[in-house]
């Protein structure tokens, strides 16, 4: 008894309806990523995190920068250990100022009402995870990029992130309260002759920034 | 003559100058293109932030858009399984990764970086069975064993199922192609298909504890009894007799190994999932060795019987019956399957299985000579059983129990010129020596002549069976009928009498009385019609009577009152 005739074949009558299909799959699925985007950005529950900022290495230029988030461990809240690479859920909350907490991480998603990050596991010893969540491009203009290199250690880097089911969007970087695109060398001039006003110093005498020495890409060495 | 050489000379300088003249315009174009592309890529990324969200996603959607159109348009002129169709499915599969990509970095949410890969492999499915591209399927295939291999199988979303689903939803592609006969996409198909098939089991068990070579091996013995279940003659069934025979005795070297059985002794439990893969492939093995051989074969039941021999050497090992037993028995199992395939290299003439057997004996060579992996018991038995074999090759070779195909290869390649051009000359030469070929020749030295270009066993059995049968004769010959043909004489202009000038002069007199005489009448014959319109003039037409037909129904009810 044949139930259903239907095959997959160029030849085959349905095949414009699998064609028209296909079209409209490719576009949803188009659509879904950038919904997906917008959705974050607009619903999304706002939270901030410390982070460090650096240059990315690429042939022809970037049109963003890497962040590394540097509270990247907690305890594993799981009796079985985790695996390398293995997806996981960290368990985050915010204070009063909307700073993250983290809680904890485990391999399934917490209870309705909490919030989480979906993150892979890097390093597990001692009951204490260490994580990689994806959300680590900062989308800046390159010409706007230099900025990261004025940063210092005692600089507060500050990135505000929008979080919905484990996914999140950098929203933006802030030094010191400073959106990091003008704290490139114009904000420098402002924010030196700002400070000679104050302390009644020629504003070429006052240095703004320390450079650390982890914020700037190391040197190549010559070996011999 | 001359002149033409010169013509033609000029002629060949001119298009081996026009062939330069392109040959130089071609590089320096192919270098302007790189050199344009490396450019606008370069000012792309330099004003790439600079372009607004919504115009890079309007890119995007516009190469897709592009891509589908000329799916569409190749569909709608029947271009599947053209090597047009194959083109535009591939830039098909490239405008989607194009598209994908460019979306996913613009909206980048911090999702898996592999998992687009995994979607643009399920969107170009549907585009490479709508076009029939083999390309795209391959290309397809490809995508979802990068993806597993660099997400993990065991951290990809679905874990290892997904990958097999994956890579099971191109197979209906293997029939929609042998429906169409379509051979060469089918050959092509094949060979990518099952390295895909044994590349996906090696991602999967690179996170197995312990070397699941019980379950490749059955893998192993269903490809090449799927292969032997193709006609012989087909070339799509190479693949899956070749590597499926690889696989086979890849996976009965393993099992030669201590260090194989070491991990299989310490794995605490073998997963059910296994376990029913294996039982299943082996019926299945089994339903196909039954059922789809049209001849049973001794190769390849030797190699189903891997799995099985395997099986058992680890229910001998997991109860802690024998812990060298299974060495032993693999290792002899391989070298008699080494010996079986140079016997059929040898005894059959079979190029290619004696080089797969002299390959099987290099593989238990490495493996002896890596050193202390292989057990001292096994090497013994190795070197007894090599012995043997070159014991018994020796005598086989003095004996000179050559086959009658053997026979008949050495003496064609004995002689110097068996090559097709070589054989062809000679067949040129004997005609031109012999131009007059009559079927009914029966000269004594062309017989000889003959019963030497046959191979040895023909000729063995021609004398023999000369010998055995009395000489009668059966067939008379006919008499050669009687011509009666005459051989015709040729003269020289020089040799043939010319007629005198008296009949020539009466020849043209009558020649002109006749031409008068024609004159006459047709001036006689323009005088008798009168001329009553311009000859120029239409002739006038001659009227119709007019015939009035009626209906047969005309005169209908006028009978009625």
């Amino acid at each position: 008894m044949k139930v259903m005739n239907f095959r997959i074949s160029p030849d085959s009558k349905y095949r414009w309806v699998l064609f028209i299909f296909l079209v409209i799959a490719q576009f949803s699925v188009c659509g879904y990523i950038a919904w997906r985007w917008h959705n974050i950005q607009v619903d999304g529950i706002p939270y901030q995190w410390k982070c460090i900022p650096r240059l990315e290495q690429s042939a022809f230029g970037t049109d963003y920068i890497r962040v590394v988030f540097p509270e990247d461990t907690t305890k594993w809240l799981d009796d079985t250990e985790p695996r390398l690479h293995e997806t996981i859920y960290v368990y985050i909350s915010r204070d009063d100022k909307g700073v993250i907490q983290i809680n904890g991480a485990s391999a399934h998603k917490p209870p309705v009402g909490e919030d989480y990050m979906n993150a892979s596991v890097v390093g597990y010893g001692d009951s204490i995870v260490q994580f990689l969540v994806g959300f680590d491009r900062y989308r800046i203009d390159p010409a706007k990029a230099d900025g990261i290199y004025d940063i210092g250690v005692s600089d507060s880097v500050i990135a505000s992130i929008r979080m919905k089911k484990g996914e999140g969007v950098i929203e933006g970087i802030f030094v010191n309260g400073m959106p990091l695109e003008f704290c490139g060398s114009e904000a420098e001039k402002t924010a030196e002759s700002l400070a000679g006003k104050a302390a009644g110093k020629p504003a070429a005498s006052v240095k703004t920034h320390i450079l650390g020495s982890a914020m700037v890409p190391p040197k190549q060495q010559n070996v011999e | 003559m001359a002149a033409d050489n010169k013509k033609n000379k000029f002629e060949i300088a001119d298009t081996q100058g026009r062939i330069r003249f392109f040959s130089l315009y071609m590089l320096l174009a192919v270098i302007g293109i790189s050199v344009a592309g490396i450019a606008g890529i370069w000012g792309a990324a330099f004003t790439w932030y600079h372009i607004p969200i919504w115009a890079k996603m309007t890119i995007a959607l516009v190469i897709l858009f592009i891509s589908q159109v000329g799916v569409g348009m190749a569909m709608f002129q029947e271009r599947q399984g053209t090597w047009i169709g194959e083109g535009v499915a591939l830039v098909h599969c490239a405008a989607v990764f194009i598209s994908v990509t460019l979306l996913e970095t613009t909206f980048y949410t911090g999702s898996s970086s592999y998992f687009y890969m995994w979607v643009c492999a399920v969107l170009i499915l549907p585009g490479a069975y709508l076009l029939c591209s083999a390309a795209s399927i391959i290309a397809y295939a490809g995508v979802v064993l990068y993806w597993a291999f660099m997400t993990g199988v065991s951290y990809s979303p679905g874990g290892c199922v997904m990958m097999w689903i994956l890579l099971a939803l191109a197979g209906p592609f293997y029939m929609l192609l042998r429906d169409h006969h379509d051979e060469v996409r089918l050959a092509i198909f094949s060979w990518a298909g099952t390295i895909a098939v044994f590349l996906a089991f090696g991602i999967a068990a690179g996170e197995a504890p312990y070397i699941p070579f019980l379950l490749f091996s059955a893998l192993a013995g269903v490809v090449l009894l799927m292969g032997y279940a193709i006609d012989s003659r087909k070339a799509w069934g190479v693949p899956f007799r070749w590597l499926g025979r690889l696989a086979a005795v890849g996976a009965l070297l393993v099992s030669c190994l201590p260090a194989a059985w070491d991990s299989v002794i310490r794995v605490a439990g073998f997963q059910w999932t296994n376990i029913a893969v294996t039982v299943l492939l082996l019926f299945f093995g089994a339903a196909i060795y039954g059922k789809a051989l049209k001849r049973k074969l001794w190769s390849p039941a030797l190699y189903a019987l891997i799995p099985l021999l395997i099986g058992a050497e680890t229910v001998l090992i997991r109860n802690g019956i024998a812990f060298s037993v299974p060495i032993f028995v693999s290792s002899i199992y391989i070298f008699f399957l080494g010996m079986f395939e140079v016997f059929q290299g040898v005894r059959f003439g079979k190029a290619h299985h004696l080089r797969w057997g002299l390959t099987i004996f290099i593989f238990i060579g490495a493996a002896v000579l890596m050193g202390s992996h292989v057990s001292p018991f096994a090497m013994v038995i190795s070197f007894i059983v090599i012995c043997a074999a070159g014991w018994q090759l020796q005598r086989f070779f003095r004996k000179k129990k050559v086959s009658f195909f053997q026979q008949a290869r050495q003496k064609r390649h004995a002689k110097k010129d068996h090559t097709v051009t070589s054989v062809r000359q000679g067949i040129n030469k004997k005609r031109r020596n012999h131009p007059v070929d009559s079927p009914y020749k029966s000269n004594a030295a062309d017989i000889t002549e003959q019963q030497e270009a046959l191979p040895g066993w023909m000729t063995d059995a021609v004398n023999r069976e000369s010998a055995a049968l009395p000489h009668t004769e059966t067939v008379s010959p006919k008499e050669p009928a009687v011509s009666t043909f005459v051989a015709p004489v040729f003269h020289g202009p020089d040799q043939i009498p010319l007629p005198d000038k008296k009949i020539f002069a009466e020849i043209k007199k009558e020649a002109k009385e006749n031409k008068m005489k024609q004159t006459k009448k047709r001036s006689e014959s323009v005088k008798t019609k009168p001329v009553t319109t311009s000859p120029w003039g239409t002739p006038a037409s001659v009227k119709r009577k007019k015939q009035f037909t009626q209906s047969p129904w005309s005169k209908e009810g006028e009978s009625k009152k």
